[in-house]
């Protein structure tokens, strides 16, 4: 059967790595290479490394260390970060990523999850999608810019129906608040998706990953926090997790 | 030498680590200097889109090169969409514009199995059915990692070597005489993996 993940999210920024709360006050928890090395022992699932930088639109992915980071793990690992080109794609799996998360490059030119889709394959697209709330809605967060764009259903809709591979989402709100998932939101989008979903911000505890993966569409638990302000670890929580949810132990 | 096959859209430097790990010294097919004589493995790495990865492989009659040496029983391991290629025809190919090599009888077909969100993203156990070279060392049961929507359907059961536990239909890896394919990715595999990698490294030819 296939597995539920636990999913570290590790952020980047200036060669660090960081922890952030609600997208903003930057905190350096580590060393990133350091960091990959124990995740890699201790077997993870899988890996999303952000570098926070390029997506906030301050140059493009550090590829050097990037090279590092996969030279350091033999799992499945995913690459974020301002990507807005099938030559930057290209050139993330080519050193040796498995999967890229795309955000701000498709709410821009939604033209383009079609285009990366063709030439990569779904598998290998995933659109991340930064949620808050305002107003009582759940809007769509854009990086650099005042408006919120698009409305979180019809942009759903739209992504699944150019056949993007997963759905990455984090709650603004909740991000590195240690505080619980943003369990409204889920189930607001869960309904929604038809394909494989990962949710991330807010995680604190074993119950938090238990909740969300009980849910049919949720593949992965995403948690950064937990892992460098508490014992947690990705084994730690699965080896907690009540047995009816299927996992790699 | 071992060929490494850069198809344009693949996890190459994943491979480029391993290999290097393993002290396995390979080439890689972009570069010009080396002779079909010299080649004595080929891995094909996977990630791409089927008609990407065809069009990719046509320049520089690298296709023609690749059918030339597996026909010379040269050992090849292709991994995903580097198995899918082994066939003639997929389905993800838009209008069918672009054939495969194909050297094993089947085909490969869109995954339709309500069970099974799309993309399959993720570890999976697999049933082994045939314990053969590559699964020396490896239990049935183990899990791997997988990514993909398309699967390949063998005409004869003899290819399959291994399936999906639980969706025995998905065939997760065929062989035929020297050629080896894996629907899912040894070198994302942690420990299983390298061990599958190693035993395709150690066959002796």
């Amino acid at each position: 059967m296939l597995k539920k993940r636990i999913i570290p999210v590790l952020l980047i920024s200036r060669n660090l790595l960081i922890k952030t709360k609600n997208f903003t006050s930057d905190r350096t928890v580590g060393n990133i290479i350091q960091s990959i090395k124990v995740f890699n022992r201790r077997e993870s699932d899988e890996l999303t490394i952000i570098d926070v930088d390029a997506s906030r639109g301050i140059g493009s992915i550090e590829t050097s260390l990037m090279k590092e980071i996969v030279a350091e793990c033999n799992m499945p690992i995913s690459a974020g970060g301002g990507i807005k080109t099938n030559a930057e794609i290209e050139n993330l799996l080519k050193i040796g990523f498995d999967k890229v998360v795309i955000n701000n490059a498709f709410l821009n030119r939604p033209s383009f999850i079609e285009d990366s889709v063709k030439k990569f394959g779904s598998q290998s697209i995933t659109i991340g999608i930064d949620v808050i709330r305002k107003d009582n809605e759940f809007k769509i967060m854009q990086q650099n810019k005042n408006k919120y764009a698009k409305n979180l259903s019809a942009w759903i809709a739209f992504a699944q129906n150019k056949d993007v591979g997963e759905f990455f989402f984090t709650s603004v709100n909740c991000e590195g608040m240690m505080k619980g998932y943003d369990y409204d939101l889920l189930n607001f989008i869960h309904p929604l998706i038809k394909k494989p979903i990962l949710f991330n911000g807010g995680c604190k505890s074993i119950s938090d990953c238990e909740k969300i993966l009980s849910l049919q569409k949720v593949m992965g638990a995403c948690a950064s926090s937990i892992f460098f302000f508490t014992k947690l670890t990705p084994a730690s929580i699965k080896s907690k997790i009540k047995k009816n949810i299927s996992l790699r132990v | 030498m071992l060929l490494l096959i850069n198809s344009g859209t693949s996890n190459l430097g994943a491979w480029v680590s391993i290999l290097n790990k393993l002290n396995q010294k390979f080439i890689l097919s972009d570069n010009q200097d080396w002779n079909v004589q010299d080649i004595k493995k080929i891995i094909f790495p996977g990630i791409g889109h089927y008609d990407e990865v065809v069009k990719n492989i046509s320049k520089n009659k690298l296709k023609e090169k690749i059918f030339h040496l597996v026909q010379n029983k040269i050992p090849y391991l292709g991994v995903c969409v580097g198995m899918q290629i082994l066939f003639k025809k997929s389905k993800e190919s838009k209008n069918n514009k672009y054939n495969g090599l194909n050297l094993i009888k089947g085909e490969v077909l869109k995954i339709s199995d309500k069970k099974i969100i799309l993309p399959h993203n993720g570890w999976n156990d697999i049933k082994i059915l045939k314990k053969n070279t590559i699964f020396k060392s490896i239990r049935s049961g183990t899990d791997f990692y997988f990514n993909h929507s398309y699967y390949c359907k063998c005409e004869n059961e003899s290819n399959t070597t291994s399936v999906l536990k639980d969706h025995l239909k998905i065939i997760s890896s065929i062989e035929q005489d020297f050629i080896f394919g894996v629907q899912f990715h040894p070198e994302k595999s942690m420990t299983s993996g390298l061990k599958i990698i190693k035993n395709f490294i150690d066959i002796k030819c």
